[in-house]
């Protein structure tokens, strides 16, 4: 097995403000200046501050992810849409997009399926996620809904939404196991230190989305 | 007591939603809310009773562009919805950015007037400072919003309770708007001291119990 390095560690994490909610455009900038030095995959912000954020972002070589249908999944279509090709006009190098939750949940795997394919279309070649709130669901539920991704030829999953939600060792194995290869894990949710980190990294996912991402380096300096 | 029942749960599936609105229009409540994506869910539901659907848009933390809450209110209404609630940019109040939020405020009232809804608006108040909520407040309130609400109920987001005081506050801000208190309301003597404060409806997850 890799050795889950400092390195892999770092240019693995999605990098998200965390603290208090609804900050202003200066303290999201300022949070984004804080991550200029580091070696992060991307910061992960709101669509609302993606047009203030991404041209000083951008300018210091570093790469924007916008969250849409996010934190909970209840967007329709086509707002969710609306709002995921917003956010590449104003400047998103990469989506985490909720999946219709509603639909998987209700059986409904034709709709999500056909809610997703447009969004890869919009994607573009760019990094899109499969935000699939896996703490809601069974194993087989799991397993289910990341076989539509797969499906769908989806670059990347997202286990989970920040708020509560957490991702645990065996929800990323379970993935890894099943699916090998053929889709990336972002783990997201509860991923709070070093040791967290490179659990996870070693149970199968290639990224870390964490609001957690300073302590995290800073464990590796211990 | 006119109660609305909130369904703003993750991953609800159609069933439950159809479940929990019968209940509501059996016990005669004033309306269910939920996610734009179960809207035609809920209204089939609900059709043929008094119970009105009750969508929430940007919900729960309402950073979003206003063209991007606007263009949700228009497709829930599309798909039934007799209101659209839309959470307020809290960013934008904080940042004393007013042209955002009269922006994405109007354009919610206007698209949901013009089609005979009503327009809720959320403002976090637990997020923001006096002088902003009545900043907030009073602009909601000229702008024509039917009614406003104190609080998404998110729990993450409640750095501390909205109590009968942040109602009361509110009540003596507003001069057009309803006032429609939530938070975590968990049961019936809550609501009560929220109408008492002036509230003309309680939002709640437990609604269906009080």
């Amino acid at each position: 097995m890799t050795k889950i390095t400092r390195e892999i560690v770092e240019q693995g994490i999605d990098a998200s403000i965390g603290a208090a909610p609804a900050p202003t455009v200066e303290q999201v900038t300022e949070f984004a200046q804080s991550t200029i030095p580091y070696h992060f995959a991307a910061i992960a912000i709101e669509p609302f501050y993606v047009p203030y954020v991404a041209p000083m972002y951008h300018a210091a070589g570093k790469k924007l992810c916008a969250l849409c249908n996010y934190p909970l999944g209840g967007m329709t279509f086509e707002d969710k849409y609306a709002q995921a090709k917003q956010a590449i006009a104003d400047g998103a190098d990469e989506l985490d997009c909720g999946i219709d939750i509603s639909a998987f949940m209700s059986g409904n795997y034709k709709k999500v399926e056909e809610d997703f394919k447009p969004m890869l279309e919009l994607a573009d070649g760019r990094i899109i996620k499969w935000l699939y709130f896996c703490s809601l669901m069974t194993e087989d539920q799991q397993l289910k809904c990341v076989e539509i991704a797969v499906k769908l030829g989806v670059p990347f999953l997202k286990t989970n939404p920040g708020y509560g939600f957490s991702t645990t060792l065996d929800n990323v194995r379970l993935v890894k196991k099943n699916f090998g290869d053929a889709i990336k894990i972002m783990t997201s949710g509860g991923v709070r230190t070093t040791e967290d980190a490179i659990a996870m990294m070693e149970a199968g996912a290639s990224r870390i989305a964490t609001s957690s991402a300073f302590k995290i380096m800073e464990g590796f300096d211990q | 007591m006119e109660l609305n029942q909130t369904v703003l749960k993750c991953g609800m599936t159609e069933e439950y939603i159809g479940d929990i609105c019968r209940k509501a229009a059996d016990k005669g409540l004033y309306s269910v809310s939920v996610f734009p994506s179960v809207v035609a869910a809920a209204v089939k539901a609900l059709e043929g009773t008094n119970t009105k659907c009750c969508s929430s848009v940007s919900y729960p933390l309402g950073v979003d562009l206003p063209k991007i809450k606007i263009n949700e209110a228009r497709l829930v209404i599309g798909d039934g919805a007799q209101e659209v609630c839309m959470v307020m940019n809290a960013a934008a109040v904080k940042m004393g950015d007013f042209d955002v939020v009269k922006e994405e405020v109007k354009g919610v009232v206007d698209t949901a007037h013009a089609a005979g809804c009503k327009a809720k608006v959320m403002i976090e108040t637990v997020l923001l400072t006096k002088e902003q909520v009545k900043a907030a407040a009073e602009l909601a309130d000229s702008l024509g919003a039917d009614v406003i609400l104190p609080s998404t109920g998110f729990k993450p987001l409640q750095a501390r309770e909205v109590t009968s005081d942040d109602i009361a506050y509110i009540a003596g801000i507003v001069k057009n708007a309803e006032i429609e208190a939530a938070g975590t309301i968990e049961d019936r003597q809550t609501a009560e001291a929220m109408l008492s404060a002036g509230a003309k409806r309680v939002a709640a997850d437990a609604a269906l119990n009080f």
